[in-house]
């Protein structure tokens, strides 16, 4: 394929990235419509192609917003009169709709609603809602509202049964394989790929830092238009998505996924599910930072907005950020003076802005990042203190599962003594604490070493000195009154925790590392000049 | 590709490379319009639409028609084109339980009173669509439609106006 | 020479630029800047207008205009003061345009209800403020200003901020007023109370109203049914700080009409409230209004629902025998005389005071003086000579009285007010 038919192909899979951004940036009253979880999901069916059954249940879903609409036929309402796509709204809107509902075919329950046709019955779960508004957002906007309302009226109109609710799904994911097809083209994608692997001479194992660094100083100023190596943290994505997916096709055949990844093996074809998988697997890491940021944790504001992006390229290389550390600071530290330089290009700033842009340099250097980091740590470590004792105001049973979390050798026998607990740890030190047992005086008992011993005392303590020095979002709440902040809370915590293992694990991992200028202000000082005279070379030079 | 490579490599490769490139949020080459502010632009009197959608609307066969239906859906009362006999400047509509007129400013004459008259429907509409002939759609606000009727004071010039006067087009109250 | 108006807002003044007649099938409109942009506030404003709510309509005789103003008016009812005297200057033709050099200007906060009374509004004080600019421009172009704001408790800023606004009486006056009749008297513009009268007189026709003609105020001979004169601190602690607020008010900056000894000490000031009949309860339960000093007087009180004056006197300086009689101007008619409190002299200090009940259907207007005397002797002989004096002249010789008093070391200040039918 030649570079104009790259470009092009480059266009039509931007436009597909517009509509999933415009999607992510929706936004009603005042707050984003579809969480970053949600959109993520989104994404994740599109890219795996895994969107034939979420379209299946969208048209069930259909079929209960059209009958539960104030004005018959609206099924729009459901969707955009509803509020954020948030489960909360969608149960509270089905509630409401029902009041006034004289049909035979949906009843509802604390899950979901259920439907009955016919020839069967469809449940969709009030959680799987936000997702399928997603979806709808996504084919309305990509497609257009008058090719897939058709679909829906004709579904609508004729006798409602599973079979045609089927075949108004099958038509619409016809649709959308037809629209993927030219908008999730391949052929740059594969020349990406492509180019790594013959860098490495198809040994992906054997990429380290230093092979990193050469490759971009090599592809950076490589004149191929069909591919971008521009930009440092361009190129280390790149390789770490190489190895994700060389180890995740050999453990996919290690674990005998082989026979049946497929229907089309030799033209490397793997079943969508197994693809969607895969994605979760090698996302395990970064998604933490997701959930933190969606219903319903996002009631409590654990990170903010500049925390959180201080831990996006860590968090984003998983496992593989251990094995390739200094690629993860030279993109944290020189990845802004680049969006800089990129940014005076597209401005038409002349060399000499350009020269001195680069001659500023990075607002950090290699040292100031892992104190970055350490400060982090410190804060998520606080975070969950805070957390628990917010848990133990509420007099939630999660209180003893944080406290696990926190120390797993805590003893926890003085406090069922005095709690009344229904078991002593068993050989799990697994705790049953029924909250309709909790004593009222609960938070002030398991602060004091003489009712449930110094380590639960001292952890307690430090637990309310935590929770009194944060004032972020959702800390100086009641959380007593409030079930969905104890919900926050509650998982929060446990989600701060696989983040804060990772930051631990990194900074070991710096601290290991061997550097091949000694230590960490020479390796500055060297990657500094190695930076800017590449950075010279990319825009700077004639 | 070698044996070193299992076969399925570039496949999930091209998955993730998509997503990532899904997930970037620089993307900006392309004036998407999301349905929702398409929605909001149609039902939702405090709807203020950015550029883009104005544009889209006016450039956009496929996003008018899109508005089209939505606002057949949504409307409230519809005033089909008048008569294709009328010729001159038209200054009063009715249909649908409504009537709207048309009254010079005799303070400005480079104003015009656009009045709105409930004659026997409960509803208030909010949005004043006029969709001329293969032409784009004009989109009213409507503040303060109160006890059956609303009065919004407008120039002669605006768009909204002169496509009002004419005959050939559709004015949908929602 | 036209006049320029301008209403008070806390955003700053608003101008009104322009009135026109509309088509009486429109609404009424409040315009920004001679743009169509119609301000939120049209819907009240075209309800101010048109009858059956509306005063203007009914007033000037058309139903629909469209007023412009350089800035937005976003909210409340204190705009309708300005509209009102807008209009009346608009039928006289004397309404200034943005482009008209003006000599005179009127800046003015308030609500007017139907019987154009002018009901209290909030936040005088920063309004006056957001105008201080424009106040200093229209003083540097040699415009005189003229602030009318609602009399009532609490509304008159104090001397401290008046004199920081440079409220001097001159080219900057501020008067307090409770209905938007002085403001037409002061610029001869036309008496729509005419016509308000008559569709009060129709209304009390088709009520059957009893109208008494010859009935005469005379509080010499107090009403058996009256309150007790007031004359301890027990409605002084009441309406002391709304006096004293007047007090300084009026002494800073408005001139008594006489003032012998007390305004130099600064120790002795008159005050006068209306006791105005309540929504519910009538005269039962009246509200009272005290009344801010305007140059030699206090304003005007109109008679329509008008229950009671009460007359203060409040010493702020030594122990003093304290007395007061309200006189009617034409005839030395003693309105308020209050002989027992002349009979058991005490020195006294703060606030006293006395109620002027009102017959009902008191059917003209009445001049009066209040004079206000204090001394350190009592002052039953020398009241009593004043009064045979009075007696024996028919028509009173206010500067010979004044001398008398004088010469008999005692203090006086007094002030002239109309009951105005």
């Amino acid at each position: 394929m030649g570079s104009e038919e790259l470009l092009l192909e480059s266009g039509k899979s931007s436009e597909l990235s517009a509509v999933l951004h415009t999607i992510s940036e929706s936004e009603i009253n005042g707050e984003p419509k579809f969480p970053p979880n949600v959109c993520r999901e989104l994404g994740k069916m599109v890219v795996c192609r895994t969107y034939a059954t979420p379209i299946m249940e969208l048209c069930h879903l259909i079929v209960c917003a059209h009958d539960l609409s104030p004005q018959k036929g609206r099924y729009e309402f459901l969707f955009w009169d509803s509020g954020a796509a948030h489960s909360t709204n969608f149960r509270q809107y089905c509630h409401c709709a029902l009041q006034s509902y004289d049909g035979g075919r949906l009843t509802i329950d604390t899950n979901g609603l259920q439907i009955q046709y016919s020839d069967g019955g469809f449940a969709i779960q009030f959680s799987r809602m936000p997702v399928l508004s997603a979806m709808m957002e996504f084919l309305l906007t990509a497609l257009g509202y008058c090719d897939i309302d058709d679909i829906f009226q004709t579904m609508l109109v004729g006798d409602l049964s599973r079979k045609s609710v089927s075949e108004a799904a099958n038509a619409l994911s016809r649709l959308v394989y037809a629209y993927l097809r030219e908008h999730l083209p391949t052929a740059q994608s594969q020349r990406k790929f492509r180019k790594i692997l013959a860098f490495c001479a198809d040994d992906v194992d054997a990429i380290d830092d230093p092979m990193i660094l050469e490759f971009w100083q090599e592809a950076s100023v490589d004149e191929d238009k069909g591919v971008d190596f521009k930009t440092f943290d361009s190129v280390l994505s790149t390789f770490i998505r190489a190895i994700q997916a060389v180890e995740s096709a050999r453990s996919l055949m290690a674990l005998n996924y082989a026979c049946t990844i497929g229907s089309n093996r030799e033209a490397g074809e793997i079943d969508p599910d197994i693809l969607s998988e895969t994605l979760d697997s090698v996302s395990e890491t970064i998604s933490p930072l997701m959930q933190l940021s969606s219903p319903p944790v996002d009631q409590v504001k654990f990170l903010n907005k500049q925390e959180t992006s201080h831990l996006e390229n860590l968090l984003g290389a998983g496992e593989l950020a251990l094995r390739l550390p200094l690629s993860i600071l030279r993109a944290n530290i020189f990845t802004k003076t680049q969006a800089r330089l990129t940014q005076a290009l597209r401005k038409q700033q002349g060399s000499l802005q350009l020269k001195e842009i680069i001659a500023q340099g990075p607002e950090e250097t290699y040292q100031d990042r892992q104190i970055t980091y350490q400060n982090l740590s410190h804060h998520i470590e606080r975070s969950i203190y805070a957390s628990l004792h917010a848990l133990a105001l509420a007099r939630s049973h999660e209180t003893i599962s944080v406290m696990l979390k926190l120390d797993p050798r805590i003893d926890f026998s003085p406090l069922s003594e005095h709690l009344g607990l229904d078991t002593t740890p068993d050989q799990d030190n697994v705790v049953q604490l029924h909250s309709r047992r909790i004593a009222d005086h609960f938070i002030e008992l398991v602060q004091k070493s003489e009712n449930v011993g110094q380590d639960i005392a001292q952890l307690m303590q430090n637990a309310q000195k935590a929770y009194s020095g944060l004032s972020r979002k959702g800390f100086k709440d009641d959380v007593s009154q409030s079930p969905d902040l104890v919900q926050a809370f509650s998982l929060g915590a446990a989600l701060l925790l696989d983040v804060a293992r990772d930051i631990e694990a990194f900074l070991e991992r710096l601290d290991q590392t061997n550097l091949s200028e000694g230590n960490w202000q020479k390796q500055f000082s060297h990657d500094l000049a190695v930076f800017c005279g590449q950075f010279d070379k990319i825009y700077a030079r004639g | 590709m070698t044996d070193t490579i299992p076969k399925h490599a570039e496949t999930i490769f091209h998955m993730l490379d998509h997503f990532d490139s899904l997930m970037q949020k620089t993307d900006t080459s392309h004036n998407i319009i999301g349905f929702s502010e398409l929605y909001a632009y149609a039902t939702q009197g405090d709807h203020v639409p950015t550029p883009a959608l104005k544009e889209a609307l006016s450039s956009s066969l496929k996003m008018r028609r899109d508005l089209k239906r939505l606002l057949n859906k949504q409307s409230i009362a519809t005033m089909m084109r008048a008569a294709a006999a009328s010729s001159g400047q038209i200054e009063r509509r009715e249909g649908d339980g409504f009537v709207i007129t048309l009254r010079p400013s005799q303070a400005d004459k480079n104003q015009i009173y656009l009045l709105i008259h409930s004659e026997d429907r409960d509803d208030s509409p909010s949005l004043l669509f006029v969709e001329e002939e293969n032409g784009p759609f004009h989109r009213l606000v409507i503040e303060d439609f109160y006890d059956g009727e609303a009065q919004i004071l407008l120039s002669v010039q605006d768009d909204i106006v002169k496509a009002l006067r004419k005959p050939k087009v559709d004015v949908i109250l929602r | 020479m036209s006049i320029r108006i301008y209403i008070a807002t806390t955003e700053g003044p608003v101008e009104v630029q322009r009135i026109t007649r509309e088509d009486p099938n429109v609404r009424s409109v409040i315009c920004l800047d001679g743009t169509a942009k119609a301000l939120p506030i049209s819907r009240a404003y075209d309800s101010f207008v048109k009858e059956p709510t509306g005063i203007i309509q009914r007033s000037y005789l058309h139903c629909a205009f469209r007023m412009d103003v350089d800035k937005p008016i976003t909210d409340g009812n204190s705009w309708q003061l300005g509209a009102f005297v807008a209009h009346a200057l608009f039928q006289e033709n004397q309404l200034a345009s943005s482009e008209d050099k003006v000599l005179n200007a009127i800046w003015l906060s308030g609500e007017v209800d139907r019987d154009l009374n002018v009901r209290p509004v909030d936040h005088i004080e920063e309004k006056l403020l957001a105008s201080k600019d424009l106040f200093e421009r229209l003083r540097a172009e040699d415009v005189r200003v003229f602030c009318f704001i609602p009399g009532g408790a609490g509304l008159v800023p104090d001397d401290d901020f008046l004199e920081r606004m440079n409220i001097d009486g001159d080219m900057l006056r501020l008067e307090s007023i409770i209905t938007v009749k002085r403001i037409l008297n002061r610029f001869d513009l036309e008496d729509v109370y005419t016509k308000l009268e008559e569709e009060k007189a129709a209304a009390a026709e088709d009520a059957g109203d009893d109208v008494d003609e010859g009935e005469e105020i005379d509080l010499y001979k107090p009403d058996l049914n009256a309150p007790e004169p007031i004359k301890d601190h027990r409605m002084a602690k009441i309406i002391a700080l709304v006096v004293c607020i007047i007090a300084l008010f009026t002494g800073l900056y408005l001139q008594f009409e006489d003032n012998i000894i007390a305004l130099r000490s600064g120790s002795l000031k008159i005050g006068i409230s209306e006791l105005r009949a309540n929504d519910d309860k009538g005269c039962t339960e009246p509200n009272i209004i005290p009344l801010s000093r305007d140059g030699n007087a206090f304003p005007a009180s109109p008679l329509d629902g008008l229950c009671a004056l009460e007359i203060t006197i409040n010493n702020v300086g030594a122990p003093a025998y304290m007395w007061a009689y309200a006189q009617r101007i034409e005839d030395g008619h003693l309105l308020m005389a209050d002989r027992e409190s002349l009979l058991q002299p005490e020195l006294q200090k703060g606030l006293i005071g006395w109620r002027l009940i009102l017959p009902k259907n008191l059917k003209r207007s009445i001049d009066y003086r209040v004079v206000a005397l204090a001394s350190s002797s009592p002052l039953g002989d020398a009241v009593n000579r004043m009064i045979r004096r009075t007696v024996e002249n028919g028509k009173p010789d206010w500067e010979a009285i004044k001398a008398q008093f004088s010469e008999e070391k005692i203090t006086v200040i007094s002030t002239l007010h109309s009951l105005e039918y």
